[in-house]
């Protein structure tokens, strides 16, 4: 036995029937209406018949009201029951017609009125299924017909029609619905047509859905796995500058170790001084003592006085008198002068903190150049011009010593470098000053500048002209990144070939960096 | 059933009334006008199959030009009901500015016309004699093209050879009889004029 052959539903089969669904709904409430309006109609144009002064129900009422049960009872009684089922609208489809032919006499044969013949078609068009159209025309072909032969008054609006006249009136119908038939079957294909397109879309759609699904699960790799670069590079970015101050300090190790050095050695030459000498007081006090002593044979006051100034000339005590204080105060300056370089290495190695804090620029400055005064000393002078009014600025303390060192240093050594040819020391000028919403820190020297080329590639990593061993390339590309990114300032340099560069850079009063606010405000979305 | 019903108002739209031989118009006491034909039409006000007959009038007046008088006679029952004249009049000589309207108690006047059926016509000649009676629509309340409507106006251009009377649909205005010359009236209509030729 052969298995049976399902059928293959279309997937416009389901769009079709839901409009015979509402198609159904639309006519079963529109025979209503032409129910109401049948009996309406009866008694407002014929509501009696006269005979004499006698009157009578006229029986246009009792047919509308025949005629209107049967034609809007039974179809509904078929929507309710079954509604979008094939019966339904041939049946849909007589009454609708059969309501043309009441019409038709009820407004007693008004031309007019035979234009609720091509609307009832064009409504049963909304079926879209044009054999629907053929029970209505055959109900208005037998109607015209009939009525043709035996009362072609009430259809024709004349007395003797032609024998044509039926089949010419019934030939407008049948044109009218070639036309409802052809937009049936096209209107049909239509939706057909989209019902495949919507289908194939829907499976393309979940096959998008799924593709999103996979790259999404890619992206949230792909962005974790950024997240985690990003906060790598940060902390590479960090340990970068602390490196690069690492190395600064390493450079600059030998220069404060000279600086420490010369007041350490004068500290301990006059410390031995004082040991030394201290002999020759002990032995003038002693001699004071000795000459002092009650128990001693007595002595004139010649003698003693000859023996006690035979002891100060014998420890040279004029010398001592003038030497020991000035050794004393020279170790002072010597101490303090440690003192001073330790606090300002101190300062300079400041580790940072992870959140701007307000800082005393000039002094941060005057510390920095301190620390690496060995570098500059020798070829140039520094010149500050403080404004006393800077006050606190908000800043990463240890990045900025960086920078300043940085722009400080490369300043010596292009002094220098031009020192070799002009053998006069160079000039450092570093000026700070209040603006409105920033604090700008000018740092300028005399050193012969540079070529346009050569500035606009000075904040590009890895670019030096310093010859190899000697810079890095990252110290300026690292200035930049502290000062932009993480202080949300400025910073330019202009340079003038044959006269001098000079760095500007400007920091913000009252923003937080650029870094900050990125991270708190991821930290806000995460928080979201 | 449903052929049932629509058979029945077949029947209905398709029974014609009751027609009668018209008088002389000088008989009826109609005065008309000598220059021209004179279309008379007995109305019963309140029947609605007379407004398609008032319609083929308006169509017919249309088409005549001035050279037709027109005379309405409007059924009330009894003497003297105001309401059925008074309610119908105004609209009909507003409707046919120029018509006579005539008052007709009781049908008399339609009795005389042998128009006792509502939207019966009788074209008197000038000189008052009755050229064409019957009705001018071809069923109950239809209006449209009809035999009557087309005689009236062949008799007006002057053709010969033209059908005389129509079969007439309306609502009764009277029971008195009438002999029915196209068979509309029924054996039971003995009250019928017997008259073969109007009273001259």
């Amino acid at each position: 036995m052969k298995p049976r052959r399902r059928k293959i539903k279309h997937p416009g089969d389901a769009i079709l029937h839901n409009i015979a669904v509402k198609t159904d709904r639309v006519f079963a409430i529109l025979l209503g209406v032409q129910f109401v309006a049948a009996i309406l109609g009866a008694v407002f144009l014929t509501p009696q018949t006269w005979e004499g002064a006698e009157s009578s129900t006229h029986i246009h009422l009792w047919v509308s009201i025949a005629m209107g049960v049967l034609l809007t009872g039974f179809p509904t009684i078929l929507i309710l029951r079954n509604p979008g089922a094939v019966l339904n609208r041939y049946v849909v489809s007589v009454a609708q017609l059969m309501y043309s032919g009441l019409f038709i006499h009820l407004t007693g044969g008004r031309i007019e009125t035979h234009f609720h013949i091509f609307g009832s078609f064009a409504f049963l068009a909304f079926y879209r299924d044009w054999k629907v159209l053929i029970p209505g025309t055959i109900v208005t072909a037998i109607d015209h017909f009939a009525r043709g032969v035996y009362w072609p008054q009430s259809v024709f609006g004349v007395f003797a029609p032609a024998p044509w006249r039926a089949l010419e009136h019934t030939g407008w119908v049948i044109f009218e619905n070639v036309f409802l038939s052809y937009s049936c079957i096209r209107s049909r294909r239509l939706v057909c047509d989209y019902a495949e397109h919507q289908s194939d879309l829907e499976r393309i759609n979940g096959l998008i859905e799924r593709l999103v699904e996979e790259r999404t699960q890619e992206l949230e790799a792909a962005n974790e796995a950024l997240s985690k670069e990003f906060e790598d590079r940060k902390k590479l970015e960090s340990d970068l500058l602390e490196a690069q101050k690492l190395e600064s300090i390493g450079q600059l190790a030998a220069g404060i170790a000279h600086e420490i050095n010369t007041p350490a050695q004068y500290v301990g030459d006059n410390t031995r001084f004082l040991r030394s000498e201290f002999g020759g007081i002990l032995q003038v006090i002693e001699e004071y003592a000795k000459q002092l002593d009650k128990n001693k044979e007595r002595v004139d006051w010649d003698t003693r006085s000859s023996h006690v100034r035979n002891t100060l000339d014998s420890v040279d005590y004029e010398f001592l008198r003038t030497e020991i204080p000035a050794a004393i105060s020279q170790s002072l300056e010597g101490i303090e002068r440690i003192t001073e370089i330790v606090k300002a290495m101190k300062e300079f190695s400041h580790p940072g903190t992870d959140q701007a804090e307000p800082a005393d620029l000039n002094n941060a400055i005057r510390s920095t150049c301190m620390v690496c005064s060995n570098r500059w000393k020798y070829c140039a002078d520094i010149e500050y011009d403080f404004d006393d009014n800077l006050g606190p600025v908000p800043c990463f303390l240890g990045a900025f010593n960086q920078v300043i060192l940085n722009i400080v240093v490369n300043a010596a050594d292009a002094i220098e470098a031009n020192l070799d040819t002009s053998n006069t020391k160079g000039l450092i000028r570093i000026k700070t000053e209040r603006l409105k919403d920033s604090a700008k820190i000018t740092i300028s020297d005399n050193a012969g500048g540079m070529s346009e080329s050569v500035r606009q590639k000075i904040f590009d990593p890895f670019f030096t002209t310093k010859e190899v061993g000697k810079g890095t390339g990252q110290g300026l590309a690292i200035s930049k990144d502290v000062i932009v990114n993480k202080h949300n300032g400025v910073l330019e340099c202009e340079s003038n070939l044959g006269v001098g560069t000079t760095f500007t850079i400007e920091l913000p009063l009252h923003a937080f960096s650029v870094q900050e606010q990125s991270d708190q405000m991821s930290d806000q979305s995460e928080a979201a | 059933m449903l052929g049932v019903v629509v058979a029945q108002i077949g029947v209905y739209a398709q029974t014609s009334g009751a027609l009668g031989l018209p008088d002389h118009a000088r008989a009826v006491g109609l005065s008309i006008d000598p220059t021209k034909h004179t279309l008379v039409m007995a109305v019963h006000p309140k029947c609605p199959c007379t407004r398609a007959s008032l319609y083929e009038l308006e169509r017919i007046i249309a088409k005549s030009g001035d050279g037709l008088g027109i005379a309405l006679c409007l059924y009330e029952p009894g003497l003297g009901d105001e309401d059925w004249y008074s309610e119908s009049s105004g609209a009909i000589q507003e409707r046919f500015p120029g018509a006579d309207v005539i008052r007709d108690p009781d049908g008399v006047m339609a009795v005389k016309l042998g128009a006792v059926t509502s939207g019966s016509v009788v074209l008197y000649a000038p000189d008052g004699e009755p050229v064409f009676w019957g009705g001018i629509t071809q069923s109950r309340g239809h209006s449209g093209d009809n035999l009557g409507s087309d005689s009236i106006l062949s008799i007006l251009r002057g053709d010969t050879g033209v059908t005389r009377s129509t079969k007439v649909y309306g609502c009764p205005i009277t029971e008195l009889g009438c002999e029915d010359p196209l068979g509309s009236c029924t054996d039971e209509d003995t009250d019928c004029d017997q008259r073969t030729e109007p009273n001259r």
